[in-house]
């Protein structure tokens, strides 16, 4: 059935315009959420369990504490922790890794370091966080950035590395300034490689954000998600899961957008046969 | 010719190369001028595990101004690492390449580069133009020089009008003609191509050679060509080097008294190409034999 609606997407995407084409593709895209919210709304209707309330009772939650002005503060907290500690992360591992993978010498020696530091699962450090920065901004943008960085630094490393050789050696003979041999052809080079571990950074990130938020902060959805189940507000609880699943999903959706201008060159290359 | 011909197999360097070879130079071939590449006892030895592994031994030729200088030998001869070494991209161990009098320690400005695999050596992340551009990124030029330069080469390689596509949007022989065009916006007097028409189909690669000849006519540059095909090696040469033995020699130079007017049906057909064709066939042979024992 899903494969029959994909078909014809394709299809349609290709007859038609790239309008009705899109709606169609989100239309296959929403059928089965739809259904399966629509199951959820019917089954919990009416519940009576004090843990697992109705649909309705959530959303009357949701729209109250995540769609007035009131969300913005947690909304906007957590949002600027994640992109602070995401970009700098970012920053941190393509640089390092760009020179790690060049220098081969130093990224071969610091290599069993950065096996280590990777092993000790961000939200680990926590505990030396909260010591060192107390329960502010800075504790969990740091900790965002070291729980982050190593897929995008390892990844970066490998993709450097694996830059053609027969393009490194056009550049030599063409004597191409250092500078631009870095940005105009090994950084291109690497950024399918880059984007894979932009995008398990991304998904780290979110993870090290909710939970710094839980243990340690007085604002943001993690926070608020918690307080609400202390307070026994259980609706107010799953509302804030709704949420972050909400701006999770999100998230994903821009990055995928961004990951598709950086490498559209990339996909239309590897979409014409022959090539 | 005859005698250029049967003269025997030698590995001393010959200063210029018209005069030693006498009856080789016929009324229309290139007129001998000045040196302008020289390789003087190139050597290069690999280490392996246990000891080294010599590649080349004491590589002796000059290429002069305007002249296409073919190097064909089988394969496993050491043709590619000597071109390397000829572009200053891997230094000889012993011996040295001389440009313009100038001995190469890193890759020298006066020289461009075009290598067998287009695939890889065109960037496809970049248009046909900007990739023509690259090598002129470095320079100080103004932007529109630039663009200028890169269009006009395209226009010598017959791809006007694709400057926006992207090299992967193209066929092999076109690929093969952006890399040539990056080699002339570079605007080096000396071209080393190694292997360069290899992995096109047999139509397209006589229209790339044409297409050299051509170049060779109108802008005079001089090019270095390294092949496996004979039939290419004597269709484009001037100066034919055979390679040999192991490790490699020159083992035979050959004027190639065809002419500068050179065409696919014509000159093949002709009684002197088929008799160098044949004599280089049956050096290649001898020399492959050899190699193949000693080692």
């Amino acid at each position: 059935m899903a494969r029959v609606a994909a078909t014809h997407t394709r299809l349609t995407g290709r007859l038609t315009g790239p309008l009705t084409g899109r709606l169609v593709g989100i239309a296959v895209e929403l059928w089965l959420p739809a259904l399966l919210f629509t199951g959820w709304w019917f089954a919990s209707r009416g519940s009576g369990s004090l843990y697992f309330v109705g649909l309705d009772a959530i959303l009357g939650a949701f729209r109250d504490d995540w769609l007035g002005p009131g969300a913005a503060v947690n909304v906007l907290s957590s949002l600027r922790n994640l992109a602070e500690g995401f970009l700098l992360a970012a920053l941190l591992g393509v640089v390092l890794g760009t020179v790690l993978g060049l220098v081969r010498p130093l990224g071969d020696a610091v290599s069993p370091i950065l096996e280590f530091l990777r092993s000790v699962p961000g939200v680990a450090l926590l505990p030396i966080g909260l010591l060192i920065f107390g329960i502010g901004t800075e504790m969990k943008v740091s900790l965002i950035v070291y729980g982050s960085v190593w897929p995008i630094l390892l990844n970066t490393v490998d993709g450097v590395r694996s830059v053609d050789a027969t393009k490194l050696e056009v550049l030599r003979s063409y004597r191409v300034p250092a500078h631009l041999r870095i940005l105009g052809v090994v950084l291109p080079s690497a950024a399918p490689r880059i984007m894979v571990g932009l995008r398990t950074s991304l998904s780290i990130a979110i993870t090290i954000i909710v939970f710094s938020e839980m243990i340690g902060s007085t604002d943001g959805i993690g926070y608020a998600i918690l307080q609400a189940q202390r307070n026994f507000e259980i609706p107010q609880m799953w509302a804030g899961m709704l949420a972050l699943g909400v701006i999770g999903y999100l998230l994903n959706i821009g990055f995928r957008g961004v990951e598709q201008l950086v490498l559209r060159r990339h996909r239309a290359m590897n979409a014409t046969p022959g090539s | 010719m005859s005698e250029s011909l049967t003269r025997p197999a030698t590995t001393t360097p010959i200063p210029v190369p018209g005069a030693v070879v006498p009856g080789a130079v016929v009324p229309g071939a290139v007129v001998p001028g000045a040196v302008v590449l020289a390789a003087q006892g190139v050597s290069k030895q690999y280490p392996v595990p246990g000891g080294v592994r010599a590649v080349l031994d004491c590589v002796d030729f000059e290429v002069v101004r305007g002249q296409i200088a073919t190097i064909v030998g089988p394969s496993g001869a050491g043709k590619t690492t000597l071109l390397r070494c000829m572009a200053g991209l891997v230094a000889p161990s012993a011996g040295r390449v001389v440009l313009d009098g100038q001995p190469i320690t890193e890759p020298p400005e006066g020289l461009a580069v075009v290598f067998q695999d287009y695939s890889r050596s065109l960037m496809p992340w970049l248009s046909v133009r900007h990739n023509v551009e690259l090598p002129l990124r470095g320079r100080r030029l103004a932007k529109r020089e630039r663009r200028e330069r890169a269009l006009g080469a395209l226009v010598e390689v017959g791809l006007s009008g694709s400057g926006e596509l992207y090299p992967w949007q193209l066929s092999g022989g076109m690929q093969q003609r952006v890399a040539i065009a990056r080699a002339l916006a570079y605007q080096s007097e000396v071209l080393l191509m190694d292997e360069p028409f290899a992995s096109v189909d047999a139509q397209t690669r006589a229209d790339l050679e044409d297409l050299l000849l051509g170049l060779r006519q109108r802008r005079g540059i001089t090019v270095v060509l390294v092949t496996h095909d004979i039939d290419e090696a004597v269709y484009l040469g001037d100066v034919v080097l055979v390679l040999g033995g192991a490790p490699t020699r020159v083992e035979a130079r050959l004027s190639i008294g065809l002419g500068p007017d050179r065409d696919q049906i014509r000159t093949k057909a002709e009684p002197e190409f088929l008799e160098i064709r044949s004599h280089v066939l049956a050096k290649i042979r001898a020399y492959r034999g050899t190699g193949q024992e000693s080692r």
